[in-house]
């Protein structure tokens, strides 16, 4: 009964990762149908060269910034919804909205939004008399960035929202009054009894997140591209450019194994959390 | 027990301003599809279009492949889901019935084709099709879909049926029913709930998915509607009007989706599920 799965996942996830490995010592280019074998040189061009090690920088950076924000936000917006109050329903339903939405409808509309000449967020700015000059949201090098990063925010904080909510719902209410009988409320009460509580899963949020920050690609394909310039170009655009762009397949492999290799890192911090819920049997 | 009012006051603020900030571009989206195109390119923009229009949606669906598109989302989707569901399944129950080496080492290994960077995989996959003539086809997408998909339906799956009772299972045993006749008649009809969560999952994994279409499609009336929304984006203009006008329709099955079965959506997406 494993079988159908086993020869699909053979298939299509065991041999292109060796395809992929084995592309990594050739030099070879898209156009080409067999490769030189060169041993490690992709690699060592790549270790050696300030591009990689740029890009590598704002995937750091993306991925740290981009999980704070995300699991602040996240966490806050999750105990607010926790409270009981009038449209509670509503108000979940469209939290969690940004993260059901098809992504590239979400991404070219953010495009438009941050639209230098006409978009809305500038055309607010100028009535509201705070800018003068149009803000190249996307287009400038110093601004491209944050700009990415707070869209991904947007669209990924309900992730954690969700997962944090569901948690919160099984803390007993008794526990909050317990607390309240002794004097503790408000940030005691979550000190004490909300986060030792939602810990756990809070890691595990956190790591997959991590994970997930980490390798994506679509949605500064779409908003920026990587540009202007290589102000957005973290490491899996970057490896979709070297191979699909500049047609170089040995390298892009190459770059495509290094980010697996750092994804497998903190892979191994997952399982790690696993064993000891012993979870994997 | 009630918090003080400045307190309420304060966290009622706050709760509508996150659901603002959720909410205010995708009603951004849908204000913008219904305003003529001269109104996109004009400073300061109105949050009301001056004239209100379906000329967006009516030029959307003559003048473009956009049905096209759909048509391709579609078929791409339900061909991926069925076969990856019943792989799944299969996979799945067996991973957690029986007991055999490897076993561990199977779910560890799905676990980590769950998390491996697309980037990487579409690399080999595309000289593989390329070789096979497979690219810019849809079948070659399906098969690439389910090399994605698979991965986490089974570990969901997998999760689901743990949480199931083995003791109906035994006892059809002793009547003498064989392994699938039981998995087909008594544990699939109880795993409803959890067949629907994985299939919503892989739906909405297949109904996004950019990267790969991106690249193994190449011609305008084999593209899902992923890559045809992007394709309004040219290197000289882009058309924004064709773009919100497509965003608002294929935003609608979603929102439908979640509307729906928001409680399996959200089951078949969290970390909890994850955690097996």
């Amino acid at each position: 009964m494993l079988l159908p799965a086993l020869v699909l996942l053979l298939f299509l996830i065991v041999y292109p990762f060796v395809r992929t490995v084995e592309l990594s010592f050739m030099q070879q280019k898209m156009t080409q149908a067999t490769g030189k074998f060169i041993g490690f040189k992709n690699y060592s061009r790549l270790l050696g060269s300030s591009e990689f090690w740029t890009s590598f920088g704002l995937s750091v950076t993306w991925t740290v910034t981009n999980v704070i924000g995300q699991v602040v936000f996240g966490v806050i917006i999750s105990l607010l919804l926790n409270r009981t109050f009038f449209c509670r329903t509503i108000a979940r339903g469209v939290s969690l909205l940004p993260f059901f939405m098809p992504m590239v409808s979400m991404m070219l509309m953010w495009r438009w939004m941050f639209n230098e000449n006409y978009g809305i967020i500038n055309s607010l700015l100028y009535s509201l008399g705070i800018t003068k000059e149009p803000v190249g949201w996307l287009s400038t090098t110093a601004l491209a960035f944050p700009s990415v990063i707070l869209v991904s925010t947007w669209r990924y904080t309900p992730f954690v929202t969700m997962n944090i909510l569901s948690k919160l719902q099984t803390i007993p209410t008794e526990h909050y009054e317990a607390a309240a009988i002794d004097g503790a409320s408000g940030w005691k009460a979550f000190w004490h009894i909300t986060l030792p509580e939602i810990r756990d899963v809070l890691q595990i949020v956190i790591v997959l997140r991590v994970i997930f920050m980490f390798k994506k690609v679509d949605e500064v394909m779409i908003l920026t591209n990587g540009g202007p310039g290589t102000s957005t170009m973290i490491l899996p655009l970057y490896t979709y450019k070297n191979t699909f762009e500049s047609l170089q397949l040995g390298r892009g492999a190459a770059s495509a194994v290094l980010l697996m290799l750092f994804v497998f890192i903190l892979m191994v911090f997952y399982f790690r959390m696993f064993e000891k819920e012993d979870d994997v049997r | 027990m009630k918090a003080r009012l400045p307190v309420r006051i304060f966290c009622g603020l706050a709760t509508i301003l996150f659901s603002l900030i959720a909410l205010l571009p995708i009603l951004w989206m849908l204000l913008s599809s219904l305003r003529p195109v001269s109104e996109f390119f004009k400073m300061p923009q109105t949050v009301l279009p001056d004239i209100w229009t379906f000329e967006n949606y009516v030029n959307l669906f003559k003048k473009t492949n956009f049905t096209t598109w759909v048509g391709n989302s579609l078929l791409v989707s339900v061909g991926t889901v069925g076969i990856c569901i019943l792989a799944a399944t299969l996979a799945a129950y067996s991973l957690s019935r029986f007991s055999y080496p490897g076993r561990k080492a199977f779910v560890i290994f799905s676990m980590i084709g769950y998390m491996m960077p697309a980037v990487l995989i579409v690399i080999p996959v595309y000289l593989i099709f390329a070789q096979l003539r497979l690219v810019n086809t849809l079948l070659g997408l399906i098969i690439s879909y389910i090399a994605l998909t698979l991965p986490y339906s089974i570990w969901l799956l997998r999760a689901f049926f743990k949480s199931l009772p083995i003791s109906i299972e035994e006892s059809a045993t002793m009547d003498g029913a064989g392994t699938l006749v039981i998995l087909f008649r008594i544990v699939l009809p109880i795993s409803l709930p959890g067949i629907i969560s994985t299939s919503i999952y892989a739906f909405s994994y297949v109904w996004n998915e950019y990267l790969f279409a991106a690249i193994l499609l190449s011609s305008d009336s084999m593209r899902t509607f992923p890559v045809g929304l992007k394709s309004f984006v040219n290197d000289l203009y882009i058309q924004w009007e064709y773009i919100m006008a497509g965003g608002i329709m294929v935003s609608i099955p979603a929102m439908i989706l979640f509307l729906v079965s928001q409680k399996q959506l959200i089951q078949g997406m969290s970390a909890g599920a994850v955690k097996g």
